[in-house]
């Protein structure tokens, strides 16, 4: 039983140590906000880093995602359920759900794991001791050009998947329904409202801060040689997860509930 | 002058300094000796403000550096530069950007006038047309020169060196044991160097200190190093286990 207590208090104060020192880690990205000359320059290689070089496999995933959509729903319309009803669960699926949460799930393996093993090994090789050595704010230079490339990327990445998935989703409809492409887009205008852009770029907006920020937390804390740099890129990976589908509940229940 | 007074430091229940009082001249070479592990490097990071000690001070000029925010404490860096153990590098940039990176944001040099300098620095470190190149393209030893390089391009006041020799062939140390007095003299810097290798104590220092068991337990000149009747400084400097002393 005292080991249980025991195992159950290391854990809490694990987290809250934890929680504490990301607090701490948030504060001095938002203060080293005002470093403009130090980061500006280098916001550009991170959204090419982090957007640019992530569009192929978001590009994939948003196309299968629109296939896969149309053709497991295809399955449920008959002659009780409207065939042009497709569209609407095409646009409501991929571009409230699908296009922000699974490029935000794939990227925080891609992205997340990536940064924490490149901060990881600068941590364990003291390049990062060296960049304050030489009078840099190591946050400025490396934690807020990662944030906010991440931040303004993943929008954009999320509005390709969102284009992407309900092109295939509408494709395979024509192709395997008995649909046109005006009942396609009669039932996909149908219901839309602005809900389905707002919904998927605040997602994403907070996805890209989440995954760079975890991403930057476990590889700036990473130690003990190679074995740590893979536990900081793991760990960055499960964590961006987990928040992923937090802040996926999250976002939702208060748009549409509140709004 | 750097004066370390009384300085207290433990990772995680270690206590890996126990009260370290050490005062470092001006304009002189000296060199930290103690076995691994005994807290040297941690000492030097603590010079340069890069840990924070649980007590105690490391007065730089009659201010004391462990006190400072981190703004102030970015003034104080730049009157220093440390030389790491693995010469940490930066691997996304070129030689060129590793050794002006400090030029580029804390001066108003011209990108010419960077490149001029950057030139002069691998120069006096004996390296010749590489600054087109990456990090990973050059051996440990080079490294080495150009992490020194990227050290002295802000013209500092002092040096700091980790283990500068570790790890390098005994012809490639005593190249960087010969680069350092070479600086030494041409820059007229307080340099500390932290190592393990009496060789490189001999050709390079002017005081020596010995750490052992988180404690400052020898400090002077290298002949009064030689002529010490200490057991434990003797043990350290010829390289006898103390357990074989004290079997013997």
């Amino acid at each position: 039983m005292t080991l249980v207590f025991r195992f159950l208090g290391q854990r809490f104060y694990h987290f809250f140590y934890h929680l504490g020192c990301f607090g701490d880690l948030l504060w001095k990205t938002a203060k080293s906000l005002g470093d403009f000359k130090i980061y500006s320059a280098l916001v550009g290689e991170q959204m090419l880093r982090i957007g640019v070089q992530s569009l192929p496999i978001t590009i994939y995933i948003a196309a299968f995602a629109g296939m896969v959509t149309t053709i497991q729903s295809s399955e449920n319309f008959d002659q009780f359920v409207p065939a042009y009803l497709i569209g609407f669960v095409v646009e409501k699926g991929i571009l409230r759900e699908l296009s922000a949460v699974l490029t935000g799930l794939v990227l925080a393996g891609r992205v997340g794991a990536s940064i924490a093993a490149e901060l990881g090994t600068m941590r364990v090789t003291e390049q990062i001791d060296a960049l304050e050595t030489l009078a840099f704010n190591p946050v400025s230079y490396l934690i807020v050009p990662r944030v906010i490339a991440g931040t303004l990327m993943f929008p954009v990445l999320t509005i390709f998947a969102g284009f992407i998935g309900v092109t295939t989703g509408w494709l395979s409809a024509i192709s395997i329904m008995n649909v046109t492409t005006v009942e396609f887009f009669k039932g996909a205008r149908e219901f839309a409202d602005n809900k389905d852009f707002i919904l998927p770029m605040a997602k994403s907006f907070l996805f890209g801060a989440a995954i760079t920020l975890i991403a930057c937390y476990h590889g700036f804390n990473s130690k003990g040689g190679a074995e740590g740099v893979g536990n900081a890129a793991t760990k960055a990976a499960v964590t961006s997860c987990l928040m992923i589908l937090f802040l996926d509940f999250l976002i939702a229940a208060l748009i549409l509930f509140k709004y | 002058m750097i004066e370390i007074k009384q300085l207290f430091k433990r990772f995680e229940g270690n206590e890996v300094l126990r009260g370290v009082d050490l005062t470092i001249g001006k304009g002189h070479t000296t060199a930290i000796i103690g076995s691994s592990g005994s807290g040297k490097s941690v000492l030097l990071k603590h010079i340069i403000g890069l840990l924070k000690p649980e007590a105690g001070c490391v007065f730089l000029d009659g201010v004391c550096v462990t006190d400072l925010n981190y703004e102030q404490l970015k003034d104080v860096r730049k009157k220093m530069a440390m030389v790491f153990q693995g010469a940490a590098l930066f691997d996304s940039m070129t030689i060129a950007e590793n050794v002006g990176i400090g030029l580029y944001s804390h001066t108003r040099m011209s990108r010419e006038q960077i490149a001029r300098r950057v030139t002069e620095c691998l120069d006096w470190v004996g390296l010749h047309k590489i600054e087109k190149l990456s990090p990973a393209e050059l051996s440990g030893g080079m490294q080495k020169r150009v992490a020194i390089a990227r050290a002295i391009a802000m013209e500092p006041e002092i040096l700091l060196y980790d283990e500068p020799t570790t790890g390098l062939d005994p012809i490639r140390a005593n190249s960087i044991n010969d680069l350092i007095v070479h600086l030494q003299n041409k820059l007229d810097v307080t340099s500390i160097v932290v190592t393990h290798d009496m060789n490189s104590v001999e050709r390079i220092a002017d005081f020596v200190a010995f750490l052992h068991n988180g404690r400052i337990r020898f400090e002077g000149t290298v002949q009064e190093l030689r002529e010490s009747e200490d057991v434990i400084l003797r043990n350290f400097v010829e390289g006898v286990d103390e357990v074989e002393t004290l079997a013997a």
